[in-house]
């Protein structure tokens, strides 16, 4: 439901453009932080929300995005608990949640993305505190997969 | 014919042929020889298009010797014209890696080739820096990365953000890379860490300031800090904490 935390146990997906990927592959603290015209929210894809395998879940992630993947760009994957107990953590009283924010078609994207979450209270990039927060997020990450599906990055 | 103009600013022109304002970069090809280079390392050049309709070139605080090598360079550029290219690149920083590149010998000999003399000037000029090349060349080939990737995605790496980076390293003796990446403000962000999760971020907005985000060790307790500042605060926040060691070797 809109609104509704995403379990502790479960992970979300950020994508990162390549811009933003160090050299030795590791997304970087700014990848993770909203834009200024995001409100202080940033916007992630809930893993767990369709069943089956990684596989299959990515595969539904990249079949609904709503950004244009590029080669070399990925996505990185956290866990919700590791992430907010750091940032809460290392940044008292910051406020940051990640919650579930379904999207549904509209005019100009034929397929919903019922597996959009954001994370909240998040500063924009370019703010010194929020790269502080970037950096620490991208401590959290898990592991990252290409954006682009195999078969479209031929 | 081409013109030579020396400034104590900045001087930056749309010019018929980039995509960018007034911005070329010598191939590496030309090279440009190790000097040269290091001038460029410097931070002290901008470098205009050399397209055939550019006519005016501009270095920005050269100092004398480079001014000396720019001008045999452009006197090589108007002699062999057929081999120099234009448009290039947004960076202003030209080729860093011709004191290290095993062709360099063949590039002073392309680039000079018609006196010793100016040889040896390059030399004296390539001894002009305590800053390691081969980290001035990867930073600067990662600049070109980044510049390329920003710009398929319709962004521009800033030339001034990119400057300061490069000053900043050569300035402060920097011997360790950092990871860099770009922003899509096109400005630049560099990152030395450690092992222990220690790090220092700085981005530098090309206007003199930058946001800086430390995380360092001390009495066992990692201490996180972060502001905006002016690149010489940081430098001195740097040494009042001990930094340096994450950036020099």
């Amino acid at each position: 439901m809109k609104g509704d935390p995403i379990p502790d146990s479960d992970h979300v997906l950020r994508y990162v453009r390549r811009s933003l990927i160090d050299e030795e592959g590791a997304p970087s603290g700014p990848a993770f932080l909203s834009r200024p015209r995001d409100d202080n929210s940033a916007s992630y894809n809930w893993l767990e929300y369709y069943s089956g395998s990684d596989d299959e879940r990515l595969a539904e992630i990249r079949k609904r995005r709503r950004l244009e993947y590029r080669p070399r760009d990925v996505l990185a994957k956290l866990n919700t608990h590791h992430v907010l107990s750091r940032l809460h953590e290392e940044f008292e009283d910051c406020g940051v949640a990640i919650v579930h924010d379904p999207l549904d078609p509209d005019e100009t994207y034929e397929l919903d993305d019922q597996s959009h979450a954001l994370m909240l209270n998040i500063p924009a990039k370019g703010e010194a505190l929020g790269e502080a927060m970037g950096d620490l997020i991208a401590e959290c990450v898990i592991e990252t997969f290409h954006a682009l599906a195999p078969e479209e990055q031929a | 014919m081409v013109g030579l103009a020396v400034a104590d600013r900045p001087v930056y022109r749309k010019v018929a042929g980039t995509s960018h304002a007034g911005v070329g970069l010598l191939p590496a090809k030309q090279a440009v020889a190790a000097g040269f280079a290091n001038a460029l390392i410097a931070g002290c050049f901008t470098i205009l298009p050399t397209n055939s309709t550019a006519q005016v070139m501009t270095i920005e605080r050269a100092q004398p010797a480079a001014r000396r090598t720019w001008s045999s360079i452009v006197d090589h550029r108007e002699s062999r014209s057929d081999t120099w290219e234009a448009g290039y690149s947004c960076l202003p920083m030209g080729p860093v890696y011709a004191g290290y590149d095993p062709t360099l010998e063949a590039v002073k000999a392309s680039v000079s080739g018609r006196s010793s003399s100016k040889r040896g000037q390059y030399a004296i000029m390539s001894d002009d820096t305590a800053t390691d090349l081969s980290v001035m060349a990867a930073v600067h080939q990662r600049l070109l990365d980044l510049s390329r990737v920003l710009k398929e995605d319709g962004d521009q790496l800033s030339l001034n953000s990119g400057r300061e980076l490069l000053h900043f390293l050569k300035v402060s003796g920097v011997t360790i890379r950092p990871s860099i990446v770009g922003m899509e403000t096109g400005t630049v962000r560099a990152l030395w860490k450690t092992g222990l999760k220690e790090q220092v971020a700085i981005h530098f907005f090309g206007d003199g300031r930058a946001n800086y985000v430390f995380f360092r060790m001390d009495a066992g307790k990692m201490h996180r800090e972060f502001g905006t500042a002016s690149v010489e605060e940081i430098k001195a926040a740097i040494s009042e904490r001990d930094l340096w060691r994450m950036l020099i070797a």
